[in-house]
């Protein structure tokens, strides 16, 4: 590591163990608001950035990490602030700051065939850099890698690791599997924290917030609609996991409503695509290949909604469904299944993935998906590379297999 | 009827006391060529070696297959396998990644649910499967204590668990005070070949691999028999059994280090297959907690690499001998 690396990161974790510096943002935010009384929608969004980090790294209340499928309505209800760590390593890979903690990981034995996510989370870890949990709570659903993210978060922070084991069919017996380990787990946080759950608010703000997803979806159904720039709704998913439950995430959708409603000719690409996975967050040329070639991402697998309703009279069933629910977006037949209404709902000419080097879970699907949405007629591009590890991104290859996919297209 | 399985947490006395023959699988042959197209570059070797078998070997007669397992590429194998032969009878079976008692319930009404099926295809009540399991636990609870205590003091060295050796080797061999005892951590892969290396490397070893003590050794295992018998055989496969990388690594750990310091070992060669995604998390973990030198060595689906691996653990030997 060069010097100016080094001292960037000593600073970095000076700040970061100070939590009463934080609480000086809190004038940051009043000139913001200020300033900004009717804030657009990218002001809406930094706002309640700052708002994020000055309540997680002041530690204002017990902060709870978890995995991405971990129901974000939970930690809301018992008062606590949700931490996801898989998608602040987006954040910070699109700060171009991802490099230290992958490399600083893999020094400690973190493999580089690990998940980047994982890696670069364990290595901001190591480092100090992010706020300090209280509690880690991750579920086994989608990737079983998560579970072993986890553990060792669990031994760098010196805490307990509460996981959840998920069953991949939606079972009464799998329904009361998991309701009985999230019961528990509140039990174990209830005698260490003082909380008085809210799920009555919580579900209602998740359900009323999940009601705007929904119309912005019939908004992007619309033949002549896309939201630009193309996969710029992944940059979202804060909103659609961390916040979701809380006032920030229905006020955000209620913003990107207003604002999507107000765009004049939002969309003059000719090739309507569904996303899968998520997309690469370092700096990196694909948005700018995407409208050279005229593709519009239409729909997003990770901001779909892949649950019911939650029921306030019956939390722990209604999140263990939400739980299972998430293998959705894993067990084969589900998964393709989904994907075949989007592509027709919303008119999709082709399908797009961006494969992650270290997710198995995807990657391992990756011929039935082929197979069985071209024997559909809907041509699939998959993209080779890493979402967070710029080393697995080649710009080149990315140019002529997107430039072929155009052609598969246009023919 | 032939059951084949390749999971250590898929309990064999299940398939027994449906009156069929548990097959676990191993593939002889090295061979992806079939697998290749289905299953991606970076992904668990043994997954595509097991698959090329399954697709290629016309032989191996099994009339239903278990899968199973923590980890993505296990589920993954199954939902490939179904898809390509979806005539052939299989099963995946739900390995809870947690140890409670949530989970151990979970597991034994997953059990149960294997069971089912199974005597479905045999024929067979659920009585006579009880009545069957309970004999079967009998005479297993025996063989799994013996060998569990046996193994655990150090008196099953070398290939005996691969072979389900009986005979102790301690007091055979007048050479072993001069050998270097060391424990090989490992997969389903090269096991057989990696331990005769190692011994004719004048090493003492002891097998840790998934076909070895994670397949065979049950420390502190228990039997009652007025318990349900499904409910003694997930706790003895969720709780007794050696955890397997990913499953509970705190009791993985202590597990091992009691090992280590009870038969004096002197190192570890942690042999992994590149892309287990268990394996390389388990690596990280024992790297920090275990205190005496471990080699990592990985490897992909050839043994080409025989070459570079014999020259690290010459290197090895010399910094265990030094110590």
């Amino acid at each position: 590591m060069n010097l100016k690396a080094s001292t960037a990161l000593s600073l970095a974790r000076f700040f970061a163990n100070r939590k009463s510096l934080f609480h000086l943002l809190a004038i940051y935010e009043w000139w913001l608001k200020r300033k900004f009384p009717e804030p657009t929608l990218p002001q809406t969004s930094y706002q309640l950035t700052i708002k994020t980090i000055r309540e997680l790294y002041s530690h204002s209340r017990p902060v709870i990490w978890s995995s991405l499928f971990f129901p974000c309505e939970f930690i809301h209800a018992v008062g606590a602030i949700p931490f996801y760590p898989e998608i602040t390593i987006g954040l910070v890979a699109a700060l171009g700051f991802s490099n230290l903690p992958l490399e600083f990981a893999e020094k400690n034995w973190y493999s580089q065939d690990l998940c980047s996510y994982h890696r670069a989370g364990v290595g901001m870890s190591l480092f100090k850099l992010f706020p300090r949990p209280d509690f880690l709570l991750a579920t086994t659903s989608i990737c079983r890698g998560t579970a072993g993210f986890f553990q060792s978060l669990a031994n760098i922070w010196k805490i307990p690791c509460y996981l959840i084991d998920v069953p991949y069919q939606m079972t009464p017996e799998a329904i009361n599997y998991v309701q009985n380990q999230l019961s528990s787990i509140t039990t174990l946080i209830s005698s260490q924290i003082n909380c008085q759950l809210d799920w009555e608010e919580t579900f209602s703000l998740s359900n009323a917030t999940v009601k705007i997803i929904h119309q912005i979806e019939t908004l992007r159904k619309q033949k002549s609609f896309a939201i630009q720039p193309p996969t710029k709704n992944l940059d979202y998913l804060p909103y659609y996991f961390q916040f979701l439950g809380s006032p920030a995430s229905k006020f955000f959708f209620e913003k990107f409503l207003e604002h999507l409603q107000k765009l004049k000719n939002p969309s003059t690409n000719s090739h309507r695509l569904i996303w899968l996975h998520l997309k690469p967050f370092y700096p990196n040329q694909l948005t700018a290949l995407l409208n050279e070639y005229h593709f519009d991402v239409v729909y997003d697998e990770f901001a779909s909604v892949f649950w019911e309703p939650l029921e306030p009279e019956k939390p722990f069933e209604s999140l263990a469904k939400k739980i299972i629910s998430s293998q959705n977006l894993t067990v084969p037949e589900k998964r393709i299944l989904r994907i075949l209404n989007w592509c027709e709902q919303f008119k999709a000419n082709g399908v797009i993935q961006f494969n992650q080097w270290g997710c198995r879970q995807s990657q391992g699907m990756n011929f039935l998906l082929k197979n069985t949405l071209q024997q559909k007629g809907y041509p699939v591009l998959l993209l080779d590379g890493d979402h967070i590890d710029k080393k697995f991104y080649s710009e080149e290859q990315l140019r002529t297999r997107i430039e072929a996919f155009h052609e598969i297209l246009e023919g | 009827m032939n059951v084949g399985y390749f999971c250590s947490y898929i309990p064999e006395e299940i398939i027994q006391s449906c009156n069929a023959t548990p097959v676990f699988l191993s593939s002889d042959s090295l061979a992806t060529t079939q697998a290749i197209p289905y299953l991606p570059t970076p992904f668990c070797p043994f997954s595509k070696i097991l698959l090329n078998s399954l697709l290629a070997e016309k032989n191996l007669e099994l009339n239903f297959i278990i899968f199973g397992g923590g980890c993505d590429a296990g589920r993954k194998l199954y939902d490939i396998f179904i898809a390509l032969q979806p005539k052939t009878p299989c099963h995946y079976l739900h390995i809870p990644l947690v140890s409670n008692q949530e989970s151990l319930k979970f597991y034994r009404h997953s059990l149960n649910d294997l069971a089912n099926k199974l005597l479905s295809f045999q024929g067979i009540s659920q009585y006579n499967f009880i009545e069957n399991l309970r004999i079967i636990l009998d005479h297993s609870f025996t063989i799994k204590q013996t060998r569990s205590q046996n193994f655990l003091t150090g008196e099953l060295p070398g290939d005996s668990l691969l072979w389900d050796k009986i005979q102790l080797q301690s007091s055979l061999d007048s050479t072993i005070s001069s050998k270097i005892s060391i424990l090989l951590l490992a997969s389903h892969l090269f096991v057989e070949n990696i331990i005769q290396l190692l011994e004719e490397k004048e090493f003492r070893v002891f097998d840790g691999s998934a076909t070895g003590m994670r397949r065979y050794i049950f420390p502190d295992i228990e039997y009652t028999p007025e318990h349900h018998a499904l409910d003694t055989l997930a706790r003895w496969y969720l709780v007794n059994k050696v955890p397997c990388p990913g499953y509970n690594p705190q009791k993985r750990l202590e597990i091992l280090q009691k090992f280590i310091n009870r038969v004096g070992i002197q190192g570890i060669v942690y042999f992994y297959p590149k892309f287990c995604d268990q394996s390389l998390y388990d690596l990280s973990f024992l790297k920090k907690q275990i205190k005496i030198p471990l080699l990592p060595v990985e490897h992909d689906m050839s043994y080409s690499s025989i070459g570079q691996w014999e020259t690290r653990i010459d290197a090895f030997r010399e910094v265990l001998l030094s110590q």
